[in-house]
C-alpha cells in the first residue's frame, strides 16, 4: 500500500481491505471466429464485496451503450478499456462499509469515479485526456496522484468514505 | 388465445425435454438468506433438494442496437451472489431463485417421464410466484419474462446425424459438390415483436448439433421468447408466458416437417 495522501490522514486499513479477499476479474474465453452481437461479458469474482458493488458494475457497463454525442455535443462512446479499468479499480476497494460512489461517463470517452463525503471530494478518473486522481480535501488541500495510487489513497481516507 | 390447459398442436410422443418459465424481479425483493428463511419453507413440500450456484444474468433486451453495452459484468461472491436450486424428489421440477430473478423448470434429463404438458407448467411456475410474493416484504414487479423450450431429437445410438433439412423445413437440402455431409449443423433466428408500434419482446430460434449419452447424434432446437409483459403484476407475466408458449408451440409446428410430426404421432 502506498503513502498516506494526505498528512492530515492517517492510514486505516479497512477490514479484508485491498483488494476485496480474492477478487478478480476474468477476461471473457472467446474462440477464434467467435463472434456475438451481445456485450463481453466478464466475470468478476469478488467475495465480501460491498452490496453497491454489483450495481455499480451495472452502471459501468450501461455507460458502454452510450452513443457518440452522448452529451448532445461531440462526445465519444465510452471506451471499454476504461470500462474495465473502472471495475477493476472498484473491485479493489469495494471494501465492506464503504460508501457506494458515483459513476459517470467523460465525454473523451472515459469513466470518472467519485466520492463526495466526509469532506472530502475524491474523483478517479479513467480516460485518455487527464486520467489520474483528484482529492480535495477540507481539512487538507488538494492533492492530485496517478492511477496507479487510487486504490490505496482511497483506503487511506476509507474512514470518511464510511456509507452510513 | 388457446387456454392454457387446452392443446394447440398435440403429439403423442412429443420431443420436448425442458420447458422453463421465469421472470427479471425488482422492488421489495429477497436476498439468498431471505430466501432461505421465507421462500423455502413455503415450497420445501414440493422442493425439498437444495443446492447452490452462481447466479445467472439478467433476464432482459435491447432493442436498438446501438445502446447495446460492448461490456458486461457477471459477479460471483457478491452479498447477492448466489442461485438457490429447489428441486423435486424425482429431479424433474426445478425452482432457481436469485436475489434478481425466479424461474420454474420441468425437464425430462435421462428419464423416460412424459411431457406433462404446459398447463402443468404454468401452475407449477404461478404457485411458486405466489409463494414469492406471499413472503416478500412489499410489491414486487417483473419487468421482464422468458419462457423456452427444448427439444432434442436425436438418433438411434451409432447412427449418422441426418441432414438438418429432414426437421427443418427453413433449411433447403442441398448437394456440395466435393463436400459429404455436413457433420454439424446449425441455425439462430431472431424475431423482434412489437406492441403498439413498440418493440417488447424477442423470440429466438435455435438449432444446434448435440450428442446425447452415450453416443447418440442429433440437434437440439431451443425457441425462446424475452420480452416485458404488459404489466409487470403476476396477471401480465402470465398473459405474456402464455403468449409466448403459443407462439413457441405453433413454431414449432411450422418449423419441423411433417414427416417429424408423424414420427411424433401428431393428434
Amino acid at each position: 500500500m502506498g503513502a498516506a495522501v494526505s498528512p492530515l490522514v492517517a492510514i486505516v486499513p479497512p477490514p479484508e481491505a485491498a483488494p476485496v479477499r480474492s477478487a478478480r476479474i476474468e477476461a471473457p474465453a472467446r474462440q477464434a471466429g467467435d463472434r456475438t452481437e451481445g456485450p463481453d461479458v466478464y466475470k468478476v469474482i469478488a467475495p465480501d464485496a460491498s452490496p453497491w458493488y454489483g450495481a455499480a458494475l451495472n452502471q459501468i457497463s450501461g455507460l458502454t451503450a452510450l452513443a457518440v454525442g452522448w452529451n448532445g455535443y461531440d462526445a465519444r462512446e465510452i471506451k471499454a478499456d476504461f470500462a474495465i479499468d473502472a471495475a477493476t479499480f472498484l473491485t479493489r476497494v469495494a471494501f465492506p462499509g464503504i460508501a457506494a460512489p458515483s459513476i459517470t461517463p467523460l465525454a473523451d470517452g472515459g469513466v470518472q469515479v467519485e466520492w463526495h463525503r466526509g469532506g472530502l471530494d475524491i474523483e478517479v478518473a479513467f480516460s485518455d485526456e487527464d486520467p489520474g486522481v483528484y482529492i480535495a480535501d477540507r481539512e487538507g488541500g488538494e492533492t492530485e496522484l496517478p492511477l496507479s495510487e487510487a486504490a490505496s489513497a482511497i483506503a487511506s481516507y476509507w474512514p470518511r468514505l464510511q456509507g452510513s | 388465445m388457446t387456454s392454457p390447459h387446452e392443446p394447440i398442436v398435440d403429439f403423442v410422443n412429443p420431443p420436448v425435454a425442458e420447458v422453463s418459465v421465469g421472470v427479471q424481479l425488482e422492488g421489495a425483493t429477497l436476498d439468498p438468506s431471505r430466501a432461505i428463511r421465507l421462500f423455502f419453507p413455503a415450497v420445501q413440500e414440493h422442493y425439498p433438494n437444495i443446492a447452490a450456484q452462481p447466479p445467472l444474468p439478467p433476464i432482459q433486451e435491447s432493442f436498438e442496437i446501438p445502446t447495446q453495452p460492448m461490456v458486461a459484468f457477471q459477479l460471483f461472491g457478491g452479498p447477492d451472489a448466489q442461485r438457490w436450486l429447489f428441486t423435486s424428489e424425482d429431479d424433474l421440477q426445478l425452482l432457481q431463485l436469485q436475489s434478481d430473478r425466479l424461474s420454474y423448470t420441468w425437464r425430462k434429463e435421462e428419464s423416460d417421464a412424459s411431457y406433462p404438458r404446459y398447463g402443468h407448467v404454468r401452475d407449477c411456475f404461478e404457485d411458486a410466484y405466489r409463494s414469492y410474493l406471499g413472503v416478500a416484504d412489499g410489491e414486487v414487479r417483473a419487468p421482464w419474462c422468458e419462457i423456452s423450450y427444448a427439444n432434442p431429437i436425436m438418433q438411434p445410438e451409432g447412427e449418422p446425424r441426418p441432414d438438418l433439412s429432414t426437421l427443418v423445413r427453413r433449411v433447403v437440402p442441398q448437394d456440395l459438390s466435393g463436400l459429404p455431409q455436413p457433420f454439424n449443423t446449425g441455425l439462430e433466428e431472431r424475431f423482434q415483436l412489437e406492441r403498439d408500434g413498440a418493440p417488447y419482446a424477442r423470440f429466438f430460434i435455435q438449432v444446434q448439433s448435440t450428442v446425447a449419452p452415450p453416443r447418440r447424434l442429433g440437434y437440439t432446437i431451443l425457441l425462446t421468447m424475452r420480452g416485458r409483459p404488459e404489466s409487470p403484476d403476476l396477471d401480465g407475466v402470465l398473459a405474456f408466458v402464455d403468449e409466448g408458449r403459443e407462439r413457441i408451440v405453433t413454431a414449432f409446428r411450422d418449423i419441423t416437417t411433417p414427416e417429424r410430426h408423424e414420427e411424433w404421432g401428431r393428434q
